[in-house]
């Protein structure tokens, strides 16, 4: 009865800007790599659990629409150009407009979206024209992270209270981040019978990470 | 027949229409990896997938209170039959989590009662909250409706009255008070209970700080119905606090008049938004909205917690299908020539510790989809489907009724169902 499927959506924010050129690229891939095999081992995950990439450089784009995990395929990406977090948020916002159902009389709606952003710069672009268009839709649940040294936390903040910091870009910390992902996703996965009005509850995060207050 | 049925709330709030759209959004860049692109796999092959992934894990045992896997319970009335079983849910064989919903029922020759309530997964007591709601409610309303069909012999009789009159409203509001009251009768055990645990150290250790109210928190689902007229008719009187859903179903009619809906499920815009038993859903301004009554010819009555009325929706006209299902697997009665016919019973691998596997018939494998139309044409051949049921395939799945709906409910597969599963029947069908 697909008809009536309750998915989890969840929606991957990458900065792809030209300061992520080299290893920290690379490192996004490979842990692409392990979040989907990891997901794919978890029947909660497996069954419920919807997937969509969206990329930001200098422009904004959903390279993956929300896909189920046994379709999904890894994307091809490549880092260049600016930071354009806010048109990412407003491609977000819009992707959660058109894609993620609500309840109805006639159908049983998603649960609440589960949204991912990793950046290592400032935003290049006007984010508040992003949140504002976020706050139109029911976004569901933030998590940002902000990577590396030059990350700054502060935009972060204003979309939302779950701010995470990363320390480095190595291979090793942007795996850790993937993995933490990927356990969110399970146990977000395993709570779908969960009822509202609650914060997210994450695992905790992974060691050589802050949370930012 | 005369057929009456009202909600003292007004009109129920509905959710936002939106439109569902499979147009990807227009971005500044193209898309890349279009899902008409990939294959997607149907929701049984994904479920013959993961059939083998999920985990059987024995509840882990911390000290405090634990449920049993799994409860069945049988009462045969005067006026009919009372099956309910509940099964803890595959999520939970997986994590090693306890059952969190939990049932009780209660009879006299008078009335039938049923309380149904699905502990929140999100609070680590709510097992507790859902079983003491059970509980007290229905023990509750067992001594309050036997006193009062003790003290007021006239009661059967004015409900037969017209529903227009003095005589039948007050006899319906003397019961659908009892039934108001058996909510605040089951938060009041809740509160008791609480004062119970707060300086118990294993549940301290547990929390890490004194439980509160909200630890229990729980749906509350409840029922009474009163045959009269010989049996002919039934008053059936329902509260619904949270998701769920209470059910009259007529199985001698035809098209969407048989099925009637005794509450609201008070779902939020993303699945699984409720609210629960608290002082707030319980005061007299918030139950009166959440209470229905009803008179009429319904005879088969359904109680459900989420983890059942989530494959069933909508509830109109799915629970035509959840009626067909409990038929087909020989859990209700199933007319027809039982020489088989395809489609077989379809099998999976039980999420227990022998894993062995249980065929079981699914009503949708008997309809072209799942519009309207086609459950429309399925239940208009509801009394010809034994050819397809496990009886003509000579397959048993328990020598019982509630054993039989307690191993249905557990094996039973739909994508992305893994909660516990509640479900009570009343019965009246046998008595007709």
């Amino acid at each position: 009865m697909s008809d009536y499927l309750r998915r989890l959506p969840v929606y991957l924010l990458l900065d792809c800007s030209g300061s992520m050129t080299g290893e920290p690229i690379e490192a996004v891939k490979q842990g692409l790599k392990t979040l989907l095999s990891e997901l794919k081992s978890d029947p909660q995950a497996l069954e419920t659990a919807y997937l969509s990439i969206i990329t930001f450089d200098s422009t904004a784009r959903q390279i993956c629409p929300l896909t189920e995990l046994f379709s999904f395929k890894e994307p091809q990406i490549s880092a260049g150009g600016a930071t354009a977090l806010g048109g990412a948020l407003k491609v977000l916002a819009e992707c959660i407009k058109n894609e993620v159902r609500l309840s109805t009389n006639e159908q049983k709606g998603d649960w609440k979206p589960l949204v991912f952003i990793m950046t290592d710069g400032a935003p290049t672009d006007d984010i508040d024209e992003g949140i504002n268009a976020l706050k139109q839709v029911s976004a569901g649940n933030i998590i940002a992270c902000a990577a590396g040294a030059n990350a700054n936390t502060e935009p972060l903040k204003k979309i939302t209270n779950n701010v995470l910091m990363m320390n480095n870009l190595t291979t090793g910390d942007m795996a850790q981040f993937f993995a933490w992902v990927s356990s969110s996703v399970k146990l977000s996965s395993k709570s779908v019978e969960a009822k509202p009005g609650e914060a997210v509850v994450l695992p905790p995060p992974p060691q050589g990470f802050v949370i930012v207050p | 027949m005369n057929e009456y049925s009202e909600t003292n709330s007004e009109q129920p709030e509905i959710s936002e229409q939106q439109e569902v759209t499979e147009q990807l959004p227009k971005t500044s860049g193209e898309s890349e990896n279009k899902a008409d692109e990939n294959k997607r796999l149907s929701d049984r092959e994904v479920m013959e997938h993961t059939a083998n992934i999920w985990q059987y894990t024995e509840i882990i045992d911390d000290g405090t209170e634990m449920h049993s896997e799994f409860h069945e319970k049988f009462s045969k009335t005067a006026f009919g039959n009372i099956i309910g079983a509940r099964v803890r849910g595959k999520a939970h064989k997986h994590n090693g989590t306890n059952c969190d919903d939990y049932f009780e029922t209660a009879f006299t020759e008078n009335f039938a009662a049923a309380v149904v309530c699905d502990g929140a997964g999100s609070q680590r007591l709510s097992r507790i909250g859902s079983r003491i709601s059970a509980q007290s409610a229905a023990s509750y309303l067992k001594n309050n409706l036997s006193e009062l069909f003790s003290k007021d012999a006239s009661i059967k009789d004015r409900l037969c009255a017209d529903i227009s009159s003095e005589e039948f409203m007050s006899a319906c509001g003397s019961i659908a008070s009892l039934v108001q009251n058996s909510a605040k009768e089951a938060l009041k055990a809740q509160n008791d209970e609480l004062l119970k645990l707060e300086n118990d150290e294993r549940y301290l250790n547990v929390l890490g700080r004194k439980p509160v109210i909200s630890d229990m928190s729980t749906t509350f689902l409840a029922a009474v119905v009163v045959p009269l007229n010989d049996g002919k008719q039934r008053f059936t009187a329902c509260v619904q606090i949270g998701d769920g859903c209470i059910c009259a179903l007529d199985t001698k009619e035809n098209g969407e008049r048989s099925v009637k809906l005794m509450g609201e499920a008070d779902s939020g815009k993303f699945s699984s938004e409720t609210v629960f038993l608290s002082q707030n859903t319980v005061s007299d301004a918030a139950i009166a909205s959440k209470t229905r009554v009803s008179r009429g010819s319904s005879d088969i009555i359904m109680i459900m917690t989420d983890g059942v009325a989530d494959d069933y929706f909508p509830a109109v006209p799915m629970m035509q299908r959840l009626y067909i299902d409990l038929c087909l697997n020989g859990i209700l009665p199933m007319g027809g020539d039982k020489t088989p016919k395809a489609p077989a019973p379809i099998s999976y691998p039980a999420v227990s510790a022998e894993r062995q596997n249980v065929a079981l018939q699914y009503a949708k494998q008997l309809a072209e989809d799942t519009s309207p139309e086609s459950m429309k044409t399925l239940w208009e051949k509801r009394d010809m489907l034994g050819a397809y049921s496990l009886e003509a395939y000579d397959i048993s799945i328990g020598e019982k009724p509630e054993e039989r709906l307690r191993v249905w409910l557990d094996n039973y597969n739909e994508r992305t169902s893994f909660d516990d599963r509640t479900l009570v029947i009343i019965d009246f069908k046998v008595s007709e």
